[in-house]
């Protein structure tokens, strides 16, 4: 319960904390870069995110999925229908154009996520530094999130599962998705189990806060939207080349 | 009839004598495997009474603030505390041979970590072919 107050605390301290750094610094912008050390807890001085060029997005190509499965522990167990699924690679087609575009779609990571606004028990939240995640200690299994979430991101577990990897604990009875593979971060590590499959090099892991990463760099020259960008909720993982 | 009972425990407490001692077992009978290193993180009388504690603080710690210390980390328990007999296997969780398990079904307290958390290192899953 301590930490979900203070979740609420964060809140109304960062809108405190604006407030004091207008009147002190009009105008200058403080930026330290400093890497976490492995005792220290996370901040909001970091937003993790995605950026994916669906020009670059092979077909026929699903190394990302595969690379997500191994990384996590996840096991085919009675077929797509019911198994989790962290990435899954989409196909469209513009109806004017015809244009075919395909893209791996996972946790969008929201600013605003949907699924923490919904969750009843607090299980879903987002991290300091903009990691979307799920408590599975108090997570019941309701699935309301997977309902909430715009993207289809989340799974539930309906097997008992075995021989789970340190890092990553997965249980029946909770929902699970994309993790951003927060425990590389944590290691310092600065990338993904997807970004480092990709061929192609489709996928670019980083800060959306330095202006000096290569996702903020590439973003700045290309620029990237969000899915279903209407629902404004500012997305961590962000897609080029979708607007045709 | 008293005869048969008498020749009956005979038979019966040299069969089982073997298994109440023997150096997996400590004073009670209670089973408890061999660790890996050489202490734990905490003398053995904080541990039996805090250990849950300690868990509970570095869960929400892990979880909420991203801090993977190793101190008071499951996963270091499990490293250190399951470790493979003679032929390469560990006990697994629900065995009453679990470092976990030989307490806790001793003590009628279920535990459900192992629902989600693995329950045995890494080394071990990879062994089995299971991870890459």
């Amino acid at each position: 319960m301590k930490y979900i107050d203070q979740y609420r605390r964060r809140f109304l301290g960062t809108a405190s904390a604006a407030f004091t750094g207008l009147s002190i610094a009009p105008g200058i912008l403080l930026q330290t870069v400093h890497a976490k050390a492995v005792d220290e807890a996370v901040t909001s001085q970091y937003r993790w995110g995605l950026l994916i060029d669906t020009n670059l997005c092979d077909p026929g190509c699903t190394d990302c999925v595969e690379a997500c499965h191994q990384e996590n522990g996840i096991r085919e167990i009675h077929g797509p229908e019911t198994d989790a699924q962290w990435i899954r690679k989409v196909t469209l087609k513009h109806k004017k154009t015809e244009h075919i575009l395909n893209m791996p779609v996972m946790c969008q990571h929201c600013a605003e996520p949907p699924c923490v606004d919904v969750c009843p028990t607090g299980a879903s939240f987002k991290r300091a530094d903009g990691i979307v995640l799920v408590d599975k200690h108090i997570c019941i299994g309701c699935r309301y999130c997977m309902m909430a979430c715009p993207y289809k991101a989340r799974s539930f577990i309906h097997e008992k599962l075995s021989d789970q990897l340190p890092h990553a604990p997965r249980g029946k009875g909770t929902v699970e998705a994309c993790t951003l593979c927060v425990h590389r971060i944590d290691r310092g590590e600065n990338t993904t189990a997807c970004t480092q499959a990709c061929p192609n090099g489709a996928m670019t892991f980083g800060d959306l806060k330095d202006p000096q990463s290569q996702i903020s760099k590439k973003l700045a020259e290309h620029g990237g939207r969000e899915l279903r960008a209407k629902l404004k909720l500012d997305t961590g993982v962000r897609y080029q080349g979708i607007s045709s | 009839m008293r005869f048969a009972s008498f020749l009956f425990l005979l038979w019966v407490i040299p069969l089982h004598a073997g298994e109440l001692t023997g150096p997996d077992r400590d004073a009670n009978g209670n089973i408890v495997p061999t660790p890996k290193g050489e202490a734990c993180v905490e003398p053995a009388e904080v541990m039996r009474r805090e250990h849950m504690n300690l868990l509970l603080h570095k869960r929400d710690q892990t979880m909420y603030d991203g801090i993977r210390t190793k101190r008071a980390s499951l996963n270091e328990c499990i490293d250190c505390h399951v470790t493979p007999d003679a032929n390469g296997k560990t006990a697994r969780a629900d065995d009453e041979t679990f470092f976990c398990s030989s307490c806790h079904i001793a003590a009628s307290v279920s535990i459900d970590c192992f629902d989600c958390h693995g329950d045995r290192p890494l080394d071990m899953i990879k062994n089995s072919g299971l991870q890459k």
